[in-house]
């Protein structure tokens, strides 16, 4: 009990240990917050953004895109909020509490399985979170880890770099051959398209090393991930990702965030070295024997589905 | 014109486009790369290196595991001061565990380009991102800016800022780490290393690479390395993942 408590503390310490890196300390809060919806209630923000989407035109590519390319900042970033626990929280030991990001199910709830909301509970005290380990956060948890996102835009590729951890994706815009299904990636395969001014960015081959939050939300290597990137004024794109796997959730959810244009004068995407620096804190969950979060195949799921029933 | 003569001319002629051919593979003028929408010389795909650097940059026998190659050092020899080839010869000794590749930790500037792995090259007006496969390592190489003046940490991949010398971009880096290696033999340099890349298309699927390398800490001269970056040819051409840490401390628990 007492290791479990104090891994418990260290993967929350290590976690905020990561967030202050001097990757995400380097500024003062100076970006745009002039908006047309307010960001401080996801649901709030989510009805409004659908509003007012339909009656703004983005500026555009030379292909006629909406332009998404620039530095972006969640406000309320990963201090707090959905990166603690996707579900609305309170205050408490290594938590600073925030709304619930999920705008459906309406009521705000993970839709977990009986079987997925028990294990749920137990992981984040036997195993290390994955960005206390330095390891990447998969998708979409690598989209609201750390504050700053950098998005480039090519006629072929949404590339989109983040901050914390220091890691990028590779969205291609067009057809690409598959990836072969036993091929599985931490950040997954991903394929973008247009629909309308939307983009459309559709994400399997997880290997689900990673979890949604740090209270444990987990998904399988089945997980089919679709993200919603669109414009809502010239400073903000609202976010939208829907989770599907029905090994772990009774059905699909779908989570919201908004991205404001970082308007820092100058600001360039630091060098994030985490595991580079993180051989302390290693050792030391070694020495209280708590290993990084192995992940759960979709095998061992569908068997507890079936115990359960 | 009798058959001898003709043959005459004509291996003269094969011997001038050889030669020709040559040089404009090296110097890379003869090749006008094709332009990005924004005009620049077009540099994105994905690329990777064929060659031995990884092992040693230096001409080296064969060994169990590591096939032997031949130099990208230009003239092979790299100009250690007497008491910096002391250190190498140690690292050398220590090379599979002092090498910051054997913790999966970074691995610097330019030995990121010839790791045996991929890599993808995105341009912007402003910035070109190279992003490796090995570690989701990233590089912003910033156009027309000036370095960092003095920077709150070394970095790993040191401070890139570019400029187009014609169809040639050119990347000074500064601010490195003393961490890391330029090989897995140890070859090394410290904190005040200076590299300068030239990145020059010589062909629909070739990049001449060019480095120089400064850092009188260890080098008595600057010093050159050069080799080709090959176009990843598969239809299905794509980066993966080789997040080596993250297998390194799963290993850990077996």
């Amino acid at each position: 009990m007492r290791t479990q408590l104090l891994s418990r503390r260290m993967a929350a310490s290590a976690a905020i240990i990561t967030l202050l890196l001097p990757a995400s300390s380097v500024f003062s809060q100076n970006w745009v917050a002039e908006s047309v919806c307010p960001d401080n209630v996801p649901a709030v923000f989510h009805q409004c953004a659908l509003e007012a989407v339909a009656s703004f035109d983005p500026p555009r590519t030379a292909g006629g895109r909406p332009k998404l390319a620039g530095y972006w900042r969640l406000p309320n970033g990963d201090i707090g909020g959905a990166y603690e626990d996707l579900e609305e929280h309170g205050e408490g030991l290594d938590f600073s509490g925030g709304p619930a990001v999920i705008v459906d199910p309406p009521d705000g709830q993970i839709p977990m399985r009986a079987w997925a909301e028990a294990r749920r509970g137990e992981l984040p005290q036997r195993y290390i979170h994955h960005n206390a380990a330095c390891f990447l956060s998969g998708v979409p948890n690598n989209m609201y880890h750390g504050e700053e996102r950098q998005l480039l835009q090519t006629p072929d590729n949404l590339v989109i770099l983040t901050g914390n951890t220091h890691t990028y994706r590779v969205v291609p815009l067009g057809p690409r051959p598959p990836v072969g299904d036993n091929i599985r990636l931490w950040e997954g395969v991903s394929s973008g398209r247009w629909e309308g001014d939307t983009l459309v960015i559709e994400t399997t081959n997880q290997n689900a090393k990673s979890w949604l939050d740090q209270s444990g939300t987990f998904y399988t290597e089945d997980v089919h991930v679709t993200e919603r990137l669109t414009l809502i004024d010239l400073d903000t794109i609202h976010y939208e990702a829907t989770i599907d796997d029905p090994n772990v959730f009774t059905r699909h959810f779908t989570v919201v965030f908004p991205y404001r244009r970082n308007a820092v004068e100058g600001f360039e995407m630091p060098e994030s070295a985490c595991y580079e620096n993180n051989e302390g804190l290693m050792e030391l969950y070694r020495t209280v024997g708590v290993t990084p979060y192995p992940g759960i195949s979709p095998e061992e799921a569908r068997e507890a589905i079936e115990v359960q029933q | 014109m009798n058959s001898r003569r003709v043959m005459l001319v004509v291996s003269g002629v094969l011997m001038l486009l050889a030669v020709t051919g040559q040089a404009q593979d090296q110097a890379g003028e003869a090749y006008t790369a094709p332009r990005t929408s924004f005009g620049h010389p077009d540099l994105q795909g994905i690329w990777q290196v064929v060659n031995a650097a990884v092992w040693n940059i230096q001409d080296h026998t064969a060994e169990l595991g590591v096939p032997a190659g031949q130099s990208v050092v230009v003239g092979n020899e790299i100009p250690y001061r007497p008491s910096a080839l002391v250190q190498r010869e140690e690292n050398y000794q220590n090379r599979l565990t002092a090498d910051t590749e054997a913790t999966c930790r970074m691995v610097g500037v330019p030995r990121i380009t010839y790791m045996p792995y991929p890599f993808q090259i995105v341009q912007t007006p402003t910035q070109i991102s190279i992003l490796y496969e090995y570690a989701h390592t990233v590089r912003n190489i910033y156009l027309d800016s000036d370095h960092v003046e003095d920077p709150v940490e070394r970095l790993w991949m040191g401070d890139s800022r570019g400029y187009w010398e014609g169809d040639t971009l050119v990347v000074d880096v500064i601010h490195f780490t003393d961490q890391t290696w330029l090989d897995r033999s140890g070859n090394y340099h410290s904190e005040n290393l200076h590299v300068v890349e030239r990145y020059t298309r010589t062909g629909p699927d070739h990049i001449l690479y060019e480095v120089t390398i400064e850092d009188p800490e260890i080098f008595t001269e600057t010093w050159q390395m050069r080799m080709p970056l090959y176009r990843r040819q598969e239809e299905n051409a794509r980066l993966l993942e080789y997040e080596c840490y993250a297998y390194l401390e799963y290993s850990r628990e077996e």
